[in-house]
């Protein structure tokens, strides 16, 4: 217990931290992405005949392609020297035109100034500081968006369910955002998508800011490159990386994550991010409140909900459509007693084996050994396990069983003889409709028929994959 | 002194920019007044003030210097350089960032 306080502590400080040194970060690169120190508030005369001095400076500020912030100074400072030197040449003797003339001559051509100047900016270090401080934003960032995204994606589903109900007591038909006709998870999906396209723009906004400010870059030429890195690893890890259930609905709008990362590197970024400590403070605490709020909300009407009396109903045996799959294999072609017992055990990423043995298999009670199964087999050939659908044990009102609406089944496996035992590997979370499945065991007798030794098993197994397994997955 | 894509005038500006601030008495320095220091030497290659914001704003990148906006005579905020103290690290003069 104290090592998982220690654990969560570490975590929640690690991420606190990290948005911490993202916003620390940004309020850094927005000194030399903003209005500059100071602005242009030295009026210098301008001469009639000659370069004005605005053109000189215009046109070393296009060479130098630097952030706005750090523009201004040198622009501020230039004036400020062009006016000390224009003031000491005309107690020289020059006339004013004369003297602008000489002043910015002395500092040589503009476009070759603002080459010099670019030069000296934009040095090898503060490319790496900027590169290396971007990353660590998009980190910040991401946790930011994250947890901003999720409390706000919370409220629009409380406004949803809200307007949900009220719609079906006033009888209007409410489709389903919560799973499809197949039991797929859409609202997880929506969901999600939602929440990482949030964390997604931030995270991007973040680096294009922190990496154009400490590389003294132009937040357009880093937007283009972040964006790029954006589109290509969020669309990777979307499409590939991130694992669970799946939907048709939840693939359509996983690119929006990658797309939403392009927008926050892209869309209008040569504005500056005001407050942005203030804002990362309002959005983590208001974020925390909400879903703390949420939360508690969600399980007290849980809790609430969970109180009801349920009335105990009679409950007779259903008619499960085993024969649909295939007849019971006759008992005189089986030793006597040698009933299948099925089984199934599912690894933590779904995928499952499957196992069947016969039960009470001993001729003689004195003895421990069962009779092998290739001798209880012999008579039987291609043997195997289908997996048929079942019916939904989740959609109220469904009946039981197996689903008489596929005429075979979705899956065959051989059946392998493990010792006492047959097995044979499923893999229904690489199935799109391998939801609810059925499994028997069936054999081809003596009289050359298919026969099932067994009712089989049921199970339940979610598509466990990522969107790039759901669009390739079989069927 | 000589930083990377230095040419040897801008090298030889940087070194006599780090001179003229070291000789510096009377505090931090515009940089139209390291010119003029600079000017009154003999090196007329040092002396190009078109080479002069280059020197100064690559050794600010570099760390070797400091530059701060500060008030001038007339009240208005004038850009001042000055050596980077040894000990402590900053000492009366705020960085420019």
């Amino acid at each position: 217990m104290t090592v998982n306080l220690i654990t969560l502590v570490a975590f929640v400080g690690g991420f606190l931290g990290l948005i911490a040194l993202a916003v620390a970060l940004v309020r850094r690169g927005e000194l030399h992405l903003g209005p500059g120190q100071r602005p242009d508030d030295r009026i210098v005369q301008q001469p009639d005949d000659a370069e004005s001095v605005d053109t000189y400076l215009d046109r070393m500020a296009v060479e130098m392609r630097l952030p706005a912030g750090d523009t201004a100074d040198i622009r501020a400072e230039l004036l400020d020297h062009l006016a000390d030197s224009i003031a000491a040449l005309e107690s020289e003797g020059f006339d004013h035109q004369a003297a602008v003339r000489e002043a910015l001559g002395r500092l040589g051509p503009p476009v070759e100034l603002g080459r010099q100047l670019r030069a000296a900016h934009q040095t090898t270090g503060r490319l790496f500081a900027g590169a290396g401080g971007g990353v660590l934003a998009a980190g910040g960032g991401f946790f930011l968006g994250y947890i901003g995204a999720a409390a706000a994606g919370f409220v629009v589903i409380l406004v949803i369910a809200l307007a949900g109900s009220l719609l079906s007591r006033l009888g209007v038909p409410v489709p389903n955002l919560s799973t499809d006709p197949n039991g797929s998870a859409i609202g997880n999906g929506l969901y999600l998508a939602f929440v990482l396209a949030g964390a997604a723009a931030v995270s991007m906004r973040f680096a294009v800011r922190v990496s154009a400010g400490l590389g003294r870059r132009s937040p357009r030429g880093a937007a283009v490159f972040w964006a790029v890195a954006g589109i290509v690893v969020f669309g990777t890890w979307v499409i590939f990386g991130i694992r669970g259930q799946q939907s048709w609905v939840g693939a359509a709008v996983a690119p929006a994550v990658p797309v939403a990362a392009a927008l926050g590197a892209l869309y209008r970024i040569d504005r500056p991010m005001p407050h942005v400590g203030r804002w990362a403070l309002v959005v983590a605490v208001a974020a925390i409140v909400i879903l703390e709020l949420g939360i508690g909300l969600v399980s007290s009407v849980a809790i609430t909900s969970s109180g009801a009396t349920v009335e105990p109903v009679a409950v007779s045996q259903p008619d499960f459509h085993f024969d649909h799959a295939a007849p019971i294999a006759p008992a005189e072609w089986l030793p006597a007693g040698a009933t299948l017992a099925d089984d199934y055990v599912e690894s933590p990423d779904g995928a499952g084996q499957a196992s069947s043995y016969f039960l009470a298999v001993h001729p003689d009670k004195a003895s421990p050994d069962p009779i092998p199964l290739t001798q209880i087999l012999a008579s039987w050939h291609d043997l195997r396990f289908e997996a048929w659908h079942a019916y939904p044990n989740w959609a109220p009102d469904s009946p039981i069983g197996v689903d008489t609406s596929y005429p075979s089944p979705f899956v065959i496996e051989p059946a392998i003889i493990q010792g006492d035992r047959l097995d044979a590997d499923f893999h229904f979370q690489r199935l799109r409709d391998g939801r609810d499945w059925w499994f028997v065991v069936t054999g081809v007798g003596p009289d050359g028929h298919r026969y099932r030794f067994s009712n089989g098993h049921k199970g339940w197994t979610p598509f466990n994959g990522s969107v790039w397994d759901w669009i390739t997955a079989p069927q | 002194m000589r930083l990377r894509h230095d040419t040897p005038a801008l090298a030889a500006q940087r070194r006599s920019v780090v001179d003229a601030l070291s000789k510096a008495a009377d505090g931090p320095l515009t940089g139209r007044a390291i010119s003029t220091l600079i000017g009154s030497s003999d090196d007329r290659l040092a002396g190009d003030e078109r080479l002069l914001y280059p020197a100064l704003h690559g050794l600010e990148a570099s760390g070797k210097i400091r530059a701060a906006w500060l008030p001038g005579p007339d009240g208005t905020l004038r850009r001042t350089y000055r050596m980077r103290p040894l000990w402590p690290p900053i000492s009366g003069l705020s960085r420019s960032r």
